[in-house]
């Protein structure tokens, strides 16, 4: 390392360390680095213009693809233009995405920096895809930068960083260090902290600390979990298969052993984990709407059993229990559903409505006529459930007894005894 | 003049039958080739077994739709305001890597060798 960047460290290290807030003076983020012509022209749906630079410092002048080493992340070369006095320090920072040209964007993976020195450089950092139909593109292609304006994504990303700092300090106790052997955590404690320890990579710096890392693999699979149009359990394995190469047990066990990780940063800045692992009636929820989506009733009535079985109290899956049942011609099946969700906290008045259309199609026209009734109770301008009554009932024989005519107050007479 | 045996009578009517019988069906008909082209072919209708899937809409209640999904991401997420970028000081802080030792001077041993 030459005698400048020793000098930059040593001037960091001289000065008070930057709060959270604040930025230190020799050090430049990435995010708000990027100079003019590496902007994306036009508008990207979903993603915005990054900041304009100013002042001096680190200005970030290319992008291109670079050649990436196996299953890791892709690598990309940046052109680093140093402006004013150096060296500096560049953290990549989450906020900005690279976009390649067949229109997909990759992120920066957490916890990289660079020590930018002289009036041009090249440096090679890291990204992750951020969807899943995403394939890498050949080394040497040009990239362009937009901002990220995602909270989902740069809160996930900046946890990652944040647990990856604290983690040295917070998770010692779970690692060894034996002479110069790289650390390893073996602890017979069963805790989220000791899987956490477990989970991440362990090494040291050059002066013998700590220092944890998330594996790309788990890391890439948590990103890819917040795809809008759904990632889970499911779809990593098939993602792992078709990126990885991996055969489908091997596959499976990466992402068994992956789980627990990824639900623990997504809990982390406050996303829905349960959406994510078979473990999870929401999971199975999701898998059952697809199915149904696609026309499969009896697939979908599986799935919705499955979310009512692991949580007993899931109103919504019991609902759609009855709902797929129906679809597949249970209507009994269906009704039986309709009613225990009828009985459950919050019921709608449309599991009512259902519950009557299911009762219709077993010919009970007074059972659905009294779950007509009970529809119109909870939503009484529903136009549907009256017309409907009509024809049920038509003669009103489920009709609530009228109330008894007051009593007439006569005066009391007086027992004699 | 002889008269007729039963047997015969018997027969005779049955013949009679027979021949009333065809008489009153019509008979056997010879229809000509050019008849049959001529004669336009009507597709048969197929009477549906039940009700037709409008007509079982009518009859009955059109059920209500499913629920939204319960994705990764809630609808209307919102980061904490905890996501903040984190602080930078534990990388500046983090000690360089040291630089590399200098070689030896060459030895007179070695200077020898």
């Amino acid at each position: 390392m030459s005698i400048t960047v020793l000098g930059l460290w040593i001037a960091l290290l001289q000065g008070a360390p930057p709060a959270a807030s604040e930025h230190h003076p020799q050090v430049d983020r990435l995010s708000a680095r990027i100079a003019a012509e590496l902007v994306e022209p036009e508008a990207v749906p979903g993603y915005g213009a990054p900041a304009r630079p100013s002042g001096d410092g680190v200005m970030i002048t290319g992008a291109r693809t670079a050649p990436s080493a196996g299953t890791d992340a892709l690598r990309i070369t940046l052109t680093a233009n140093l402006v004013g006095a150096g060296p500096r320090l560049l953290l990549v920072d989450a906020g900005v995405g690279f976009r390649d040209p067949l229109g997909k964007v990759w992120v920066p993976v957490p916890g990289q920096h660079l020590v930018i020195q002289g009036a041009e450089s090249s440096h090679v950092i890291r990204v992750l895809p951020v969807t899943p139909k995403q394939a890498r593109p050949v080394p040497n292609m040009p990239l362009r930068v937009v901002a990220l304006k995602d909270q989902a994504l740069i809160a996930l990303l900046r946890e990652v960083r944040r647990i990856e700092q604290s983690a040295p300090t917070d998770l010692a106790r779970y690692v060894k260090v034996e002479g110069d052997g790289p650390p390893t955590v073996d602890t017979a404690v069963v805790n989220r902290d000791a899987m956490l320890a477990s989970w991440l990579v362990w090494s040291r710096t050059a002066g013998g600390a700590l220092r944890a890392t998330f594996p790309v693999r788990g890391l890439t699979l948590a990103v890819l979990a917040l795809d809008p149009h759904g990632f889970s359990e499911g779809d990593a394995v098939e993602w792992l298969r078709e990126h990885e190469g991996l055969r489908v047990q091997g596959a499976t066990e990466a992402v068994t052993r992956a789980v627990p990780l990824i639900e623990g940063l997504l809990e982390r800045v406050g996303l829905n984990p349960k959406g994510f692992s078979s473990a999870h009636a929401d999971y199975h929820f999701n898998e059952g709407l697809r199915a149904m989506a696609r026309g499969d009733a009896a697939a979908a009535l599986t799935r919705f059993e499955a979310a009512a079985r692991l949580d007993p109290k899931d109103r919504e899956a019991r609902y759609a229990v009855g709902v797929a049942a129906y679809r597949a011609g249970k209507f009994q099946d269906a009704a039986d559903a309709f009613l225990v969700a009828t009985g459950m906290q919050g019921a709608t008045a449309d599991a009512h409505y259902n519950r009557a259309a299911a009762l219709y199609r077993l010919d009970d026209r007074l059972g659905a006529a009294r779950s007509l009734r009970r529809t119109l109770t909870l939503a009484p301008n529903d136009e549907d459930a009256a017309a409907w009554l009509k024809l049920a009932d038509p003669e009103g024989r489920t009709a609530p007894p009228p109330p008894p005519p007051p009593k007439k107050r006569g005066k009391r007479r007086r027992r004699t005894p | 003049m002889s008269m007729a045996s039963p047997v015969r009578l018997a027969r005779a009517l049955i013949w009679t039958g027979v021949v009333a019988g065809l008489t009153a069906c019509g008979g056997p008909q010879v229809v000509s080739a050019q008849q049959q082209l001529d004669t336009p072919m009507t597709p048969q209708v197929v009477t549906p077994a039940g009700p037709s899937p409008e007509e079982l809409t009518r009859q009955v209640p059109t059920l209500r739709p499913l629920p939204g999904a319960k994705p990764v991401r809630p609808a209307g997420y919102q980061a904490a305001a905890a996501a903040a970028d984190p602080d930078p000081a534990p990388i500046i802080a983090e000690p360089p890597a040291p630089p590399p030792a200098p070689a030896p001077p060459p030895s007179d041993e070695d200077t020898l060798e």
